[in-house]
């Protein structure tokens, strides 16, 4: 079934032979009835004629009821009186076994008989001053034989069509198609964040061509404006913190040459703001690089579980503070492709939204499992305030928070960021939520191709796992 | 000690200038490149500090020129692009260690301290500051002769408070040393927040001196304590 959505070649040579087969169907039974109407008639006209020299014959000779009646060399014929009777019947007839009643025979004027491979017709005239009608069996076995033969043949032939169609449908369609799958491998390539794929323009400049130009058009200018957008982040990050450099380089030795206490409340202030916008800063050119340049690199196989540990030891003292209980349930030994930082820097970001989101002594969960053959999932689940439907899109989106607190949740970038840094890892976030029952942020990834992770370039956490953390 | 500052920018050049100064450093500046290389000709000093931006040349061809002259001159760069490209180029192009704008003095002068101590092998199994010590191969600390029963993470805060003791460390240091925090997009400074707090009520609460003092906007500092 997936093979069949997945390959238009498939289905164009299916359908071009379902298309054959009814035009040929149709053009057999055409030809079938035809020719067997055409052989029907021929017989009748035979039988007419023969019943014609029949008739003659008997108006000369007279009916003679004995055996002894001239056999004049006819086809097996009867004669039959007006009160229905047989008057005569040829020995052919006799031999035959045909039966001599007329109501047994089929309605006069001619039809087939019961016996299959006879046709019996039938003509009416006076002889002898009596009403008679004469009934003339003509063997149409041959003509059915034939017959036969020329619907085998119609058949077979049509199947024997539609075989050698499917095959050439197939070849056809895969030739025709050849362009679009390369197509679709340079998309894909562009998909993993190689632009500078191109595709091979032929020079027939068919619509294939057509299409590859302006397919290459769209990667050129796509490359131009990430190429632009690595420019544009870089001498932004120049030109902000440049002067930040100095707010912060001025406001410190200031404090070192010692003001009164409220000065240095003053400049403390200050430089206070200077972090906040350095780290929002920061977080902004991390989106942006992420958006241009994150999915560049092929992702690393990478264990969720101990990405998923890591991250949960580092924000469990935040957990704590809160007297919130944070639960591991982790499936080991899975492998997905993922950045191992972007990774980490989402499921950060998930958690830490969603301790500052639960209240105290609320419950924090995160789960690693496999979701299907091709999937696993970080899921991680709180039973806070939840998020109403009308704002569960909004959240992605940068510098949008549910509360409007902006000293209680930040900036406003922690989803946003997660959200980039999980599709540059080709995977996806969801979110579940009810308001009153909590949320659910679910990373999904796809799994890796290696079976085993190769361990990703990370010193050792040093950190005790279960440090005051209650365990179910 | 003799520093060379290649700085465009006025006030960082000058506030920093001013603070290696009162640190007891002697303090050679230039504004561009061309004139830094002046400087490095006639009086060539104990360390450089290099901005990579500057306005007539590039700092990386700077460094290139005085590493091809055969100079092992300690070099730190300051760089306002932090693109990991960038860092690895000043690093390949001869650098010794490099700081990201904005950046706390504090972390530039231990820093500039460390590059002129290497060479130097000095292997410490020990600090010790006023009545606390640490001990770094048994990973135990003590204070007042009382055992200080701390994590792991806590013991790394507090040595790293230790090495600089007297001066201030950024919270952007701890989240590097102790986090190893590699990208600044993610925000430790929760995290960092309640580990000292936590710190402090091992390290202080149960003493007449407080030791750990938190510099409002720079960090945390590991002072004398008033009584």
């Amino acid at each position: 079934m997936n093979r069949w959505r997945s390959s238009v070649r498939l289905r164009l040579a299916t359908l071009y032979v379902a298309g054959l087969g009814v035009v040929l169907l149709l053009f057999g039974s055409c030809v079938f009835v035809l020719v067997r109407a055409r052989v029907m008639q021929s017989v009748e006209v035979r039988s007419q004629a023969e019943l014609a020299r029949l008739a003659s014959y008997l108006q000369q000779e007279g009916i003679s009821t004995s055996e002894e009646m001239e056999e004049p060399g006819y086809e097996p014929y009867l004669v039959v009186g007006p009160d229905g009777s047989a008057l005569y019947a040829s020995s052919t007839w006799r031999d035959l076994g045909l039966p001599q009643a007329p109501r047994e025979l089929a309605p006069a004027g001619g039809g087939e008989a019961r016996e299959p491979a006879l046709h019996v017709s039938s003509l009416s005239f006076r002889c002898a001053n009596q009403d008679v009608t004469a009934y003339v069996a003509i063997d149409t076995g041959d003509t059915r034989r034939s017959l036969s033969i020329l619907m085998a043949v119609l058949l077979g032939g049509t199947a024997a069509a539609l075989v050698a169609a499917l095959f050439l449908g197939y070849w056809l369609a895969g030739r025709a198609l050849a362009p679009v799958a390369a197509l679709a491998r340079a998309a894909e390539r562009v998909g993993v964040g190689d632009v500078t794929a191109r595709l091979p323009v032929g020079v027939a400049q068919d619509e294939f061509d057509r299409l590859a130009e302006a397919f290459n058009a769209v990667l050129e200018r796509l490359q131009t404006a990430i190429e632009e957008l690595r420019r544009f982040s870089s001498n932004v990050s120049h030109e902000l913190r440049t002067p930040l450099a100095a707010m912060r380089s001025v406001g410190e030795q200031a404090l070192r040459r010692g003001t009164d206490a409220r000065g240095e409340e003053a400049i403390g202030s200050m430089l206070e703001e200077v972090d906040r916008l350095t780290s929002l800063i920061e977080q902004l050119l991390a989106l942006a690089r992420t958006e241009a340049t994150g999915a560049g690199e092929q992702g690393n196989p990478v264990d969720p579980a101990a990405v998923a540990r890591e991250v949960v030891n580092a924000c469990l003292v935040l957990a704590e503070e809160r007297e919130q209980e944070l639960v591991c349930e982790l499936e080991e030994g899975l492998v997905v492709t993922a950045h191992p930082l972007l990774l980490r820097q989402a499921l950060y970001n998930l958690l830490d939204n969603a301790i500052r989101c639960t209240p105290p002594r609320g419950h924090v969960r995160v789960r690693v499992r496999r979701l299907s053959n091709d999937e696993s999932v970080i899921e991680v689940v709180d039973d806070g305030p939840g998020i109403a439907p009308e704002d569960q899109q909004r959240i992605f989106t940068r510098f949008e928070r549910v509360d409007r607190d902006a000293a209680a949740s930040g900036a406003g970038l922690g989803l946003a960021i997660a959200k980039r840094a999980i599709e540059a890892c080709r995977g996806r976030i969801e979110l579940a939520s009810a308001l009153g029952v909590g949320s659910c942020f679910r990373i999904v990834l796809l799994h890796g191709r290696e079976a085993v992770p190769r361990r990703e370039e990370q010193r050792p956490v040093r950190f005790s796992p279960n440090q005051g953390v209650s365990h179910p | 000690m003799r520093v060379l500052l290649v700085e465009d920018e006025r006030k960082v050049r000058d506030s920093i200038a001013e603070g290696l100064q009162s640190e007891g450093f002697e303090v050679d500046v230039a504004d561009t490149g061309s004139h830094g290389f002046a400087r490095l000709r006639d009086a060539p000093p104990d360390v450089l500090i290099l901005d990579l931006g500057l306005p007539d040349l590039d700092g990386l061809d700077v460094l290139r020129d005085l590493r091809a002259s055969g100079s092992r001159m300690p070099v730190l760069v300051l760089t306002a692009r932090d693109a990991l490209e960038e860092r690895l180029a000043g690093l390949d192009g001869g650098a010794d260690d490099y700081l990201v704008k904005p950046f706390a003095f504090s972390e530039l002068l231990a820093r500039v301290r460390a590059l002129l101590r290497r060479g130097r092998t000095e292997t410490v199994m020990q600090l010790v500051h006023l009545d606390l010590e640490l001990d770094l191969v048994r990973r135990r600390a003590c204070r007042a002769g009382e055992e200080l029963v701390l994590t792991t993470k806590e013991f790394e805060l507090l040595e790293l408070l230790l090495r600089h003791a007297g001066g201030t460390v950024s919270r952007k240091a701890i989240a590097e040393v102790v986090w190893r925090q590699v990208s600044r997009a993610t925000p430790l400074d929760n995290v960092i927040d309640v580990h000292m707090a936590r710190l402090r009520r091992k390290v202080d609460d149960p003493f007449p001196r407080r030791l750990i003092r938190t510099v409002r906007g720079v960090g945390f500092q590991l002072g004398d304590g008033p009584a």
